[in-house]
């Protein structure tokens, strides 16, 4: 007996086919993990089992919902089904809730549309159903907005909007990809207790093998628009069959090779050093002649970083780890305590340029990181408005050098940004930070919007760069393994505080702090 | 993380931005020709011909003084168009320096001068600055344009500080601060190029905005004076002809509707065309 039975379901679009005939059976009250690279068609085949497909896709094949075909029903009965048998959660939790409505009439909205019960009942069932995905009236009220809530609370809303009429199947497209590991923890503990409370099947899209793997009884492996692999889940992870699961299982395993850190020298004076550095914002007054309260965002956070060693921060979202580099890079003004690096003071306000030159920085978003209208190489050549003595044929030959580096061809000079993918564009990112051969480079999330496969490439990458040109690493994130697996040593933030630090082996293995703990906790592996 | 999907353009823009183009360049064209040749001089007064309908010699007839109306629509264009492109130029020029100035010192105390002053010239309707304007100045096309620009200055202070701020936010910035960069290069070489195509769809509105506000001010009599043929003008004199001669006032408020019809459906067009998140060329 099948729930889900999608058969030689095909999709293309603008005359590409990306879908090439995709086979999938789902079993009532069941996990089913569908993973895959970037680009293997997982979404695409997620919205046209919905019947989402992007306008002008062409679609076809068969998808079947407790023997009932989908593929060519009209809208009208499509409505009546999505939301009340199927209904799904998407990745950017922040984008699926409309900004204008409090949660507790979205959840409701669900109840009224397919008219389950009338308002105040609906009212009353929404929420019921928030504070049993762990938001209580008492402490988050569904009068809330959405921008009043934290990633994690917002997906806890998508899914309290899914789950609202116990849909028979749940399709979580990369519920936890746009968050924390601990939180990541969370919600897929929220999930797994939702389908198993409530009889449902779920869908679990993700291109993390690991996440996958803790959650799901079978596993479809995706690649090109094709079910390549589709078995038990503990089987197919201990003996891929198809080189793209095997791709898969290394690069959630991954770990780049590295050269031991240089000894330091016994009085060497470390590269970065920061001393009792602090920082609060201003919170909104609480009523208009109150005065401002303050988040202390760093309290009183000292480190030192020596040449060429590689130091992780590493914290929840909001633990202040971004503040920290953005204090570091000389960005943003500190309240108090001092940063200096190899001896002079860091200061946003006052910046010698060569003390600018000496350290460079990788952002998170690939996409947010280049100014759109440049070509590559000059987006790369930026950093030489600090070395403006640099003649043009010098400043060319170092851009190529620079390409060359960190795996791209000098000729993709002249190419433009958007031709590149997401993993392309963090290199190219890295090889603008290398021009100016900094002493330090920080990288805040540089790896968490890639995939697994991606990610273990940027890693090996960035451990052959620092062998190759002695680079210090202020490498900041929020996944204790990812961070583990590139720097020496790792300080643990928690609300603007250093909780535990130490060298990253120990703290992976013994991790003494109950945050700490946490954090090692919520990592997603393999199962052994 | 994936990049923003591109959104699928209307199936009819184009059309309607060739359409909007053809107007527009009917306009500029009319302009262009009048320097050098129009079918009748503009102040060739014949009593004798006056309120003839359409057709003959006269393809869009005569007026009230039996001047041409086809010749003096097109003088008449030069006049719109010259006001509006100079008014446009002047709002641009002080308006777009403002915004990023005030982008640049976001939350500061210059962005606060900056755009409480943008909200007290919004406080006044345009025409009461106008009236303003030409009680001390005089009345006259160059004062007009100066009321219009000085209107215009806001606008783009606001469209310019908006799309500036979301940029200040994202990491090219901060990649570009950490190569050193001044806030004002900063604004000049990344956020004024990514904002160059909103700053071209709101220059046409304006540009549109501007002819519709000088035909107003000329309707009054503080625009361009006569013997300067303009649309305004023109409109205001057959007022009281009406019944009488409906042609003499239905020529010029089709001109205006028309032209400002074309600048609306081609800036709607180049939006979607500049736009790189609507799928056109980045």
């Amino acid at each position: 007996m099948t729930l889900l039975s999608v058969q030689g379901l095909r999709l293309a679009l603008g005359g590409r086919e990306i879908l090439a005939g995709v086979d999938l059976a789902i079993a009532p009250g069941t996990v089913t993990g569908l993973v895959g690279a970037s680009g293997s068609g997982k979404s695409l085949a997620a919205l046209a089992i919905m019947g989402l497909a992007p306008e002008g896709a062409a679609t076809g094949g068969s998808v079947r919902l407790g023997g009932r075909e989908m593929q060519g029903a009209p809208e009208a009965d499509l409505c009546r089904i999505r939301g009340r048998d199927i209904a799904m959660i998407f990745q950017e939790p922040l984008t699926a809730l409309d900004p204008l409505r409090t949660i507790g009439d979205q959840v409701a909205e669900t109840l009224l549309i397919h008219r389950a019960c009338p308002r105040p009942e609906a009212r009353a069932r929404a929420g019921a159903m928030l504070a049993r995905v762990g938001l209580p009236p008492e402490r988050v009220p569904p009068g809330r907005y959405p921008h009043e809530l934290s990633g994690g609370q917002r997906q806890r809303v998508a899914i309290a909007m899914a789950v609202a009429l116990r849909p028979r199947l749940l399709i979580a497209d990369e519920p936890t990809t746009a968050l924390d590991v601990v939180t990541q923890a969370q919600i897929l503990g929220l999930m797994r207790g939702f389908v198993a409370a409530e009889g449902m099947a779920l869908l679990l899209i993700s291109h993390d093998l690991a996440v996958v793997a803790g959650m799901a009884d079978r596993v479809a492996v995706m690649s090109e628009g094709r079910i390549v692999e589709e078995g038990p889940a503990r089987a197919l992870i201990a003996q891929p069959a198809h080189a793209a699961t095997r791709a898969l299982v290394a690069a959630a395993t991954h770990r780049p090779a590295r050269a031991a850190p240089p000894a330091p020298g016994p009085d060497a004076a470390p590269l970065l050093a920061c001393r009792e550095v602090s920082r609060s914002y201003p919170l909104p007054r609480p009523h208009p002649f109150a005065a401002r309260p303050r988040l202390l965002a760093l309290d009183r956070v000292s480190l030192a970083l020596a040449r060429g060693e590689s130091l992780g921060i590493v914290g929840a979202s909001g633990s202040g780890k971004s503040t920290l580099g953005r204090a570091v890079l000389g960005l943003d003004p500190i309240d108090g305590g001092e940063i200096t690096l190899g001896g002079v003071r860091v200061d946003p306000a006052r910046m010698p340029q060569a003390l600018r030159a000496r350290m460079q920085a990788v952002f998170q978003d690939p996409y947010a990181s280049f100014d759109p209208r440049q070509s590559v190489g000059r987006l790369v050549a930026e950093p030489f408005h600090l070395a403006p003595d640099v003649p043009a044929a010098e400043r060319r030959d170092r851009v190529a050098e620079a390409l060359r580096d960190v795996g791209l061809s000098p000729d993709d000079a002249g190419r433009r940004i958007h031709a590149f993918s997401g993993g392309q564009r963090q290199r190219i990112a890295l090889a603008r930070a290398l021009v100016l051969r900094p002493d330090l480079i920080v990288l805040d999330e540089a790896v968490s919007a890639l995939d697994p496969a991606v990610r273990a490439r940027i890693l090996d990458l960035l451990a052959a760069l620092q062998a190759r040109h002695g680079l210090a690493y202020l490498f900041i994130g929020h996944d204790l393994e990812v961070v583990g697996a590139i720097t020496d040593r790792v300080i643990v933030l928690e609300a603007g505080r250093i909780v535990e630090t130490g060298p990253t082996a120990r703290l992976l293995a013994a991790p003494a702090h109950p945050h700490t703990q946490a954090l090692v906790a919520a990592v997603p592996r393999l199962p052994p | 993380m994936a990049p923003p999907a591109p959104i699928q353009p209307q199936p009819f823009r184009p059309a309607a931005m060739r359409i909007g183009a053809l107007l527009a360049g009917l306009c500029v064209l009319a302009a262009l020709l009048s320097l050098v040749w129009t079918p009748h001089p503009v102040e060739g007064i014949d009593i004798s011909a006056r309120l003839q309908p359409p057709g003959g010699a006269h393809p869009l007839g005569t007026d009230q003084l039996g001047r041409d109306i086809l010749s003096m629509l097109m003088v008449g264009a030069r006049t719109s168009l010259a006001v509006a492109l100079i008014a446009v130029g002047i709002g641009m020029a002080a308006g777009v320096p403002l915004g990023l100035l005030a982008a640049a010192r976001r939350g500061g105390i210059v962005d606060a001068v900056v755009m409480r002053l943008n909200d007290l010239v919004f406080a006044f309707p345009s025409l009461v600055i106008a009236i303003l304007v030409t009680a001390i100045l005089g009345p006259s096309a160059t004062n007009a344009i100066l009321a219009i620009g000085i209107f215009n200055i806001p606008v783009f202070a606001r469209v310019t500080r908006g799309a500036a701020l979301s940029l200040w936010t994202l990491d090219f910035v901060r990649a570009a601060r950490l190569a050193g960069k001044g806030a004002a290069r900063i604004s000049a070489e990344h956020i004024l190029p990514n904002i160059a195509a909103l700053l071209i769809v709101q220059g046409t509105i304006q540009f549109s905005l501007g002819i519709l506000a000088e035909a107003g001010l000329s309707y009054v009599g503080l625009g361009a004076q006569p013997p300067v043929p303009s649309w305004g003008r023109m409109l205001a004199d057959a007022q009281t002809l009406i019944a009488l001669a409906p042609h003499v006032a239905l020529m010029p408020g089709l001109a205006i509707v028309l032209t400002v019809l074309g600048l609306n459906l081609l800036g709607d067009g180049l939006r979607d065309r500049l736009d790189p998140r609507l799928g056109g060329q980045g």
